[in-house]
């Protein structure tokens, strides 16, 4: 996937960057729930993919790589960084829709709710959501990206979508057919 | 609170760095790109380690083979028309409907990744990752701008014939007893579909599976197992034909609000009703149509 000379490296990363910066920074907000730090950690993994590119390695898959890295960029960051979790969701949410969804405010609140129960899922529960639901990223790539098979993520996927409905209160009716 | 949570997920895509923090990333990465340049260390490049022979590209025979080819001028010009040719294909990848190298990216690109898929299996995961595509496309037009009328139909003639490619070769495979990967395909279709039920309902395709609830293989996992079997969230990849009339209805009510239906109908617009509010699999045991269009351009597919 990853472009032969210089100039087209250059250009494969920028545009890159145009299309997966979005992504990246939601898959580091849902990890770290600080905008700060999710910034910060966008940065990070694009400079450090940048890094990777320039050294004339190539890309087969664009964004699951771009998880990848970021995902290792939030474990250094963790690691370095005091204990996170520490952040209020509740506030922080309101913050972070602010831009996103302002004028809507029944949106906003229906959001607010889901990351405050996003927040009470298992770290890796709630990359998997993320990754899937969010970002649309295929469960045979999201197997294959952590080593697992397909079914155990889509068993872990439904175990987790049922803890977010119970959390945002979805009524049982509407769960079973 | 919204009952349809995949959507709401769906719905955090909203999320998105400020202008101000893209732009001034932008910024810092193009810097990089300026400080950092490219230092090839693969083959292609010399690179020279300290002590070390510089290590030849493989390219060095080449071009001296060039030298004294008076043929290598064509030679060149065909490298350099496949490069090129490899760096749009490369672009059409990221294309969506409307841009101008979408063309290559549904024409060529994946009339090529067809002709290398010899095996029913390989057509059939094949079929499923164009339909996931089509998808994706239609969220990714619905989050920038909205679909219009003629890339909505495009969109929707496109999933649907890959929906029904799927459904062959799935059927081929059970027919071969290759009851297994039929199944991995199928899971993988569903999660796909899942992931999208307010772009099915928009593009007026509803799917249903038949038989699938103990069809799933989880036996990497009993506890799990148990847990799953019966119930119904992997199931919320079909449609109800009610929510989709339902829907088609309201549309059909003010059809100049087509695209913002659709771009509007996030968490809190295209919900379906009663107890298909999840989307939840229903059988149709008794059909036998595969496909059913009916005169209002609902497409229903049975698996």
């Amino acid at each position: 996937m990853a472009p032969m000379n210089t100039n087209n490296r250059e250009r494969w990363f920028l545009s890159m960057y145009d299309t997966e910066a979005d992504a990246v920074f939601r898959f580091c907000l849902v990890k770290l729930r600080d905008r700060e730090a999710a910034v910060e950690i966008t940065q990070d993994t694009f400079t450090r993919i940048w890094e990777y590119i320039s050294r004339g390695e190539t890309v087969r898959n664009a964004r699951a790589f771009a998880f990848r890295v970021a995902r290792n960029a939030i474990a250094d960051y963790v690691k370095k960084s005091r204990p996170l979790y520490e952040h209020d969701l509740g506030e922080a949410a309101e913050r972070i829709f602010e831009i996103a969804v302002s004028g809507d405010a029944e949106l906003q609140a229906e959001l607010s709710g889901l990351l405050r129960c996003l927040a009470g899922l298992p770290d890796d529960d709630r990359e998997l959501v993320a990754l899937r639901y969010t970002e649309g990223m295929p469960v045979k790539d999201i197997a294959t990206e952590r080593g697992e098979r397909p079914n155990t993520i889509t068993v872990r996927l439904k175990r987790a979508l049922e803890s977010l409905r119970e959390c945002l209160g979805v009524p049982a009716r509407a769960q079973t057919s | 609170m919204n009952e349809n949570t995949e959507k709401l997920l769906a719905s955090l895509k909203r999320i998105r760095l400020t202008d101000e923090e893209r732009f001034a990333m932008h910024g810092r990465l193009s810097g990089l790109l300026k400080r950092s340049p490219v230092t090839f260390s693969s083959p292609g490049r010399l690179h020279k380690a300290k002590g070390a022979s510089p290590i030849l590209s493989p390219f060095t025979n080449l071009l001296a083979a060039f030298r004294r080819n008076h043929r290598a001028p064509i030679a060149l010009g065909l490298i350099l028309m496949l490069s090129a040719g490899s760096g749009v294909a490369l672009a059409a990848e990221r294309a969506v409907p409307g841009d101008i190298l979408y063309p290559v990216k549904v024409n060529v690109d994946e009339k090529v990744a067809a002709a290398f898929a010899v095996s029913t299996e390989a057509k059939a995961n094949l079929a499923t990752r164009l339909a996931d595509r089509r998808l994706d496309e239609a969220a990714e037009l619905s989050s920038r701008s909205g679909l219009s009328t003629r890339t909505r139909t495009e969109l929707k003639e496109r999933l649907a014939g890959h929906l029904n490619d799927t459904k062959k070769h799935v059927a081929k495979l059970r027919s071969k007893g290759r009851s297994r990967e039929a199944r991995e395909i199928e899971t993988e279709l569903k999660s796909s579909l899942g992931a999208h039920p307010d772009i099915l309902l928009y593009l007026d395709i509803s799917v249903s599976f038949e038989d699938v609830d103990n069809d799933l293989d989880l036996s990497d996992d009993e506890d799990e197992v148990h847990r799953s079997r019966g119930e119904s969230d992997l199931n919320a990849t079909s449609i109800s034909s009610e929510a989709v009339s339902e829907r088609r209805e309201g549309r059909d009510s003010d059809d100049s609000s087509d695209d913002d239906a659709f771009v509007n109908s996030g968490p809190r617009g295209g919900r379906h009703s009663g107890d298909d509010a999840d989307g939840s699999l229903r059988k149709r045991g008794g059909r036998s149509k595969d496909r059913n269009d009916d005169d209002s351009g609902h497409i229903r597919i049975n698996f």
